[in-house]
């Protein structure tokens, strides 16, 4: 059996930030004509992970903390191949599921039903393999009639009860989820924290992404603690709260 | 040959992904054909309608001689129109799935082979289509030279491929194509001999029509219809080294671009 393994070394990763709103080619042509320079700064950088050196093993429960803009969602996109790292390297092992947010994988103009064939393609299964689970996630949804409607007149807990279920049907080797249940309601987080339970157990690896410290407490083995870009604090899961808690970052 | 090894690196990476093309060609495509009783028809007619009604009244206009011209227009312009139809769209390739490509990890290149697969898929149904009301009207006469149709058909999908990720690249930076595109490819429509044959211009323009890579690809696939003829070998040479190299260009631009697109969208 193949170990899930990921390792970041030197990794970095930079977003351009564009600030120009001039961005068509009728103004890019009369400033070259012209001769002139663009008057606002056109780019700025920004720099979301910085100097990143980590590995994560098989079995590892990680949670990820920290403050708004920290860079944790940019951590999981680089993981899943969504970014690439400006520089440094990182080695992935282990199938990983590619979609870390909730409805990432969603044509709002096709039906759930529609939507989820789509999106189980997207994570790699075959027809016969979705068929197989198509109406146990739609059970699963309690959708009923509303799974042949097109998802964008879903309610956005219904469309998060349909994006849920399809992304913890796989049983990838990695898994890794952002800001998993935001819209759903008490019900159905009792449910969906069932599923994770049973999903959890059989995943080598889990990285999840939340402010619900709570969740994370119950989920991790180790807590990671971001702060503008780097990694301030790796520890147990009551550690990491109370320095993320205390502000630790700031001293 | 690291460029193509990048490239074959893109195709099975787009391979893994073949059904998210499959199911969303055929979703689609049923939503078109589903959501109304004249569906099918409406598909066959809209795109080129366009095309028919200018070729209707020109052909009016200038009572042409040519014989055939009905067929030789309208084959003209159906090819024509899924030409159009592809680098029209092409704009919004990328920019229209930005939710997919900063959320969901895709290969790039799925978006431009969904639309040029599902507009092929809707030609192909056109074509066979009017070939076959063609035949029942005794306008067009079967030929063995049919059988030369899948070559431009299928260079146009690669020559189209390309063109969709230079274009679709090009308008994550320069926003207004979309709005500078549909004007260009009305003027290709009359630069391209479509309403009218290349003999029936001067000959000091012709190698501004010889350089037009469209034009290869519409007589190559108007000939065996309109004459029931194979077309010329040079034709055959240019219409494959024009596509090629258009895609080849492509594909190193999607390669060189395709880090850097996340961010710019
Ligand atoms: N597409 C983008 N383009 C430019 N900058 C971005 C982009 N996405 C994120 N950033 C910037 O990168 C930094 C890290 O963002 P990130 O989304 O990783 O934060 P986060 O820790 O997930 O925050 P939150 O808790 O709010 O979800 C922020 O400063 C943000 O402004
Ligand atoms: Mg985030």
């Amino acid at each position: 059996m193949k170990e899930a393994f990921i390792k970041f070394e030197n990794v970095n990763l930079t977003y351009d930030l564009y600030l120009d709103k001039t961005n068509n080619l009728k103004e890019y042509v009369i400033n070259k004509l012209t001769n002139r320079r663009p008057v606002s700064k056109v780019m700025e950088k920004v720099a979301a992970l910085k100097n990143i050196n980590i590995e994560f093993r098989h079995g590892d429960r990680i949670g990820i903390i920290g403050r708004n803009g920290a860079g944790k969602s940019t951590m999981l996109k680089v993981i899943s191949g969504i970014y690439k790292p400006s520089s440094g390297k990182l080695t992935v092992s282990g199938n990983i599921q590619p979609l870390i947010e909730i409805g990432a994988g969603f044509d709002p103009e096709f039906t759930g039903r529609e939507n989820i064939y789509l999106n189980g393609y997207m994570l790699g299964f075959t027809k016969e393999q979705i068929r197989l689970k198509e109406n146990e996630i739609i059970e699963f949804t309690e959708l009923g009639e509303f799974i042949d409607v097109p998802v964008k007149y879903y309610s956005s807990g219904m469309a998060v009860r349909l994006a849920f279920t399809i992304a913890t049907s796989i049983e990838p080797e990695i898994l890794a989820f952002d800001e998993m249940l935001a819209a759903g309601d008490i019900e159905f987080i009792q449910k969906a924290k069932l599923r994770m339970d049973s999903l959890i157990t059989k995943a080598k690896m889990l990285i999840i992404v939340s402010h619900d410290l709570g969740m994370i407490k119950s989920l991790c083995t180790k807590v990671l603690v971001f702060h503008q870009g780097q990694i301030c604090f790796i520890g147990t899961p009551d550690e990491a709260i109370e320095f993320y808690v205390n502000r630790g970052y700031d001293k | 040959m690291q460029i193509v090894d990048g490239i074959i690196t893109e195709f099975k990476d787009a391979w893994r992904f073949r059904y998210v093309i499959n199911s969303f060609v055929s979703t689609k495509l049923k939503q078109r054909y589903r959501r109304s009783f004249l569906g099918y028809f409406w598909t066959i007619l809209a795109p080129f309608s366009h095309y028919a009604i200018i070729g209707f009244v020109m052909s009016n206009i200038s009572r042409s001689s040519m014989p055939n011209y009905f067929v030789y227009m309208f084959s003209g312009s159906v090819f024509f129109s899924v030409i159009a139809g592809v680098i029209n769209g092409a704009p919004m390739y990328l920019i229209a799935n930005e939710h997919f490509i900063k959320k969901i990890y895709l290969p790039k290149i799925i978006f431009v082979l969904n639309t040029v697969a599902l507009e092929f898929v809707n030609f192909s149904l056109t074509a066979i289509s009017l070939v076959l009301l063609g035949m029942i009207t005794k306008l067009i006469h079967f030929s063995i030279a049919f059988l030369y149709l899948p070559i431009p058909i299928l260079f146009g999908m690669l020559l189209l491929i390309g063109l969709g990720c230079v274009i679709s690249i090009a308008s994550v930076y320069f926003r207004d194509l979309i709005h500078i595109l549909p004007a260009v490819m009305q003027a290709a429509f009359f630069l391209t001999p479509i309403l009218y044959s290349i003999d029936m211009i001067p000959t000091k323009y012709h190698k501004f029509i010889l350089m037009n890579p469209i034009y290869y690809l519409i007589e190559c696939f108007r000939i065996p219809i309109v004459q029931g003829d194979f077309p010329p070998l040079p034709f055959t040479l240019a219409l494959i080294g024009m596509s090629l190299f258009i895609f080849l260009f492509g594909m190193i631009l999607l390669k060189k671009y395709d880090n850097k697109i996340a961010f710019r969208l």
